[in-house]
């Protein structure tokens, strides 16, 4: 069966072989146009180094966040592709571009414009701590915007996450300190008064209603101390989270190369290389599938192995085509054959 | 090592083309050598292994499969390897090609083949044939034609009517002729219409001992050859003839096939 098989393709393919190569050689031409008409691209790239182990990022234990099996540079980059995948950050992004003015057409072109972006962005780890984050397109300008736009934002992004709890603890403390410190005063400004509304007395001791009120007013007052001093502790540890925060993103995401706008257009034999398998491959399949197609639908007998197996009778001759064969004319009177016979004789 | 014989040294004598030429008419056909050597092969198996009866039919599952030729090529190898007695005998009335066969249209484009060969059929002049003789109009010894192998006698078809055919094909008189070729013949080679083209076929099939399925390789699809076959199942059957084969893949590919 497998003979017959490998004949029958065998056979499909030497009956037309450049009708069965035609697929083949045109997807290899299209493959050659392709790459030599297509526009050429411009490639720019810039690369984050991400320091986790930072002083202060070590002695605060900020950076928790990340587990030891994910070095640095894949955790960024997860976190930008994620990112990426969120309209909000793609559209802040595309902000700082060229393709801003896209984002006034319908809904079509803005999804467009946005996937245009993600598919436009790669992000790359370059070993444990740094990440390239490239982008390639026909335009250079817009290719730099792109990795700046990206790495901008992304690192807008990771201070201002982290900014903007910082933020709210220290308003909040801020805005508790004034009425604390009202308080206070008030309880301390009550306490005056009541002393000098009653001063020790030269002999003896307080008369105990006396005693019990003067009490109050320096509970009252110790509370209101208590708290106030708590909102100015509160008060300045959020300051220093803000400011700690601040120095551990500027720490810990340092732009080690700044994109620039490419002058060359790239030429990547890796590309070229996947661009040609590509059409090659395509050519291979449309080429095998006619042979195979061909080998299918041919339901006639082609092989010796045809009959035995399709019929189950036996081959008695396979007569090759032949033109005519010319011979002169001869002369037309019998020629009586004296031959042995093949025939046994009875 | 990889040593390749590219010709032959020599060419072997059974690769010679043979030729079949009616005594006295313009009618004659050369047999390429090639396709000689297989029928030779077929011949000689089937001498060897005896189980070649003294009539064999030669049909197909449609028409155009090259049964003429074939009967034709089996009929001149046969007389002129063995010095046998051989007739050819065409019962194909629907569609006659014995001589036709012997007188080969010049070479045309292949669309216009079969027109060529039918115009080619039709300028040939009506000669008597076995209808005549079925229906006495004519006798053996008129529409048998002599050809320049001593022993081998063509009997064309003759002319008959679409209503006629039937008759003749069931006939008494066919039988009747057949036992007088029988007497006079080693052999008697049947060429038959097409089985799946008229019924007549069956009968026609029936008067022989065992029956070859010209098929056109390539060509005719292995269904309708079933089909065939499964008609004529009540005949012995010798077996099927390949005919007109063009193997397209090289030769040297071939061999580096595993045979399973």
């Amino acid at each position: 069966m497998v003979r017959l098989i490998v004949l029958r393709l065998l056979e499909s393919f030497f009956r037309r072989p450049l009708f069965s190569l035609a697929p083949f050689v045109l997807a290899l031409l299209i493959g050659v146009g392709y790459i030599l008409f297509s526009p050429p691209e411009y490639l720019s790239s810039g690369k984050i180094y991400v320091e986790k182990e930072s002083l202060l990022a070590s002695l605060t234990s900020s950076n928790s966040d990340v587990s030891w099996w994910v070095t640095p540079a894949q955790a960024t980059s997860n976190e930008i592709y994620e990112l990426l995948a969120t309209n909000t950050f793609v559209r802040s992004a595309i902000q700082q571009t060229k393709l801003e003015p896209l984002m006034a057409g319908g809904p079509d072109v803005v999804w467009e414009t946005f996937t245009f972006f993600r598919e436009t962005i790669s992000v790359n780890t370059l070993g444990d701590k740094l990440v390239e984050i490239r982008a390639t397109t026909d335009d250079p300008e817009l290719s730099y915007q792109m990795v700046v736009a990206t790495m901008d934002t992304y690192l807008k992004w990771k201070m201002n996450n982290d900014f903007q709890e910082s933020i709210a603890a220290q308003k909040f403390f801020e805005e508790l300190i004034a009425p604390y410190q009202a308080d206070v005063d008030a309880a301390r400004q009550a306490l005056i008064d009541f002393l000098s509304a009653n001063p020790e007395p030269v002999r003896g001791e307080r008369p105990p209603g006396e005693q019990f009120q003067l009490d109050q007013l320096q509970a009252a007052l110790a509370r209101a101390e208590e708290r106030l001093s708590a909102a100015q502790e509160n008060e300045e540890s959020a300051r220093l989270a803000l400011v700690k925060n601040e120095s551990l993103i500027r720490q810990t995401y340092q732009i080690i190369d700044q994109p620039e706008i490419p002058l060359r257009a790239e030429f990547s034999i890796t590309g070229f290389i996947r661009n040609m398998v590509i059409f090659v491959a395509i050519g291979v399949f449309l080429s095998a599938s006619l042979i195979g197609g061909g080998a299918l639908l041919d339901r006639s007998l082609r092989f010796p192995v045809d009959v035995q197996n399709g019929l189950g009778v036996p081959l008695l001759a396979l007569v090759p085509f032949s033109k005519e064969v010319s011979v002169p004319a001869s002369t037309t009177a019998p020629v009586e054959a004296e031959q042995p016979s093949l025939q046994p004789q009875v | 090592m990889f040593g390749f014989r590219k010709k032959p040294t020599s060419v072997a004598e059974s690769e010679l083309p043979l030729t079949i030429e009616v005594v006295g008419e313009n009618l004659r056909r050369s047999f390429a050598g090639s396709q000689v050597d297989q029928i030779r092969r077929m011949l000689t198996d089937l001498l060897v292994e005896q189980r070649l009866p003294s009539r064999v039919g030669f049909t197909s599952a449609l028409r155009g499969e090259g049964v003429s030729y074939i009967t034709l090529a089996s009929a001149a190898t046969l007389a002129h390897d063995t010095g046998k007695r051989v007739c050819v005998l065409e019962l194909n009335w629907l569609h006659p090609g014995l001589l036709s066969n012997l007188n080969p249209p010049p070479p045309v484009s292949k669309r216009d083949r079969r027109q060529a060969a039918e115009s080619v059929s039709r300028s040939l002049p009506p000669r008597p044939g076995v209808a005549e003789v079925l229906r006495g109009q004519a006798s053996l010894a008129e529409t048998l034609l002599p050809t320049n192998y001593a022993g081998l006698f063509l009997l064309p078809a003759g002319s008959t009517t679409a209503d006629q055919r039937p008759l003749l094909a069931r006939s008494p008189e066919l039988r009747m002729l057949l036992e007088t070729l029988d007497a006079q013949f080693d052999y008697i080679l049947f060429d038959i219409p097409a089985v799946l083209e008229t019924s007549d076929t069956l009968a026609l099939v029936a008067l022989t001992s065992a029956c070859a399925l010209v098929v056109r390789h390539g060509v005719t699809p292995i269904t309708e050859v079933k089909r065939a076959l499964n008609d004529i199942k009540h005949v012995p059957i010798l077996g099927v003839i390949l005919n007109q084969a063009q193997i397209a893949t090289p030769r040297w590919i071939h061999r580096l096939i595993p045979q399973e």
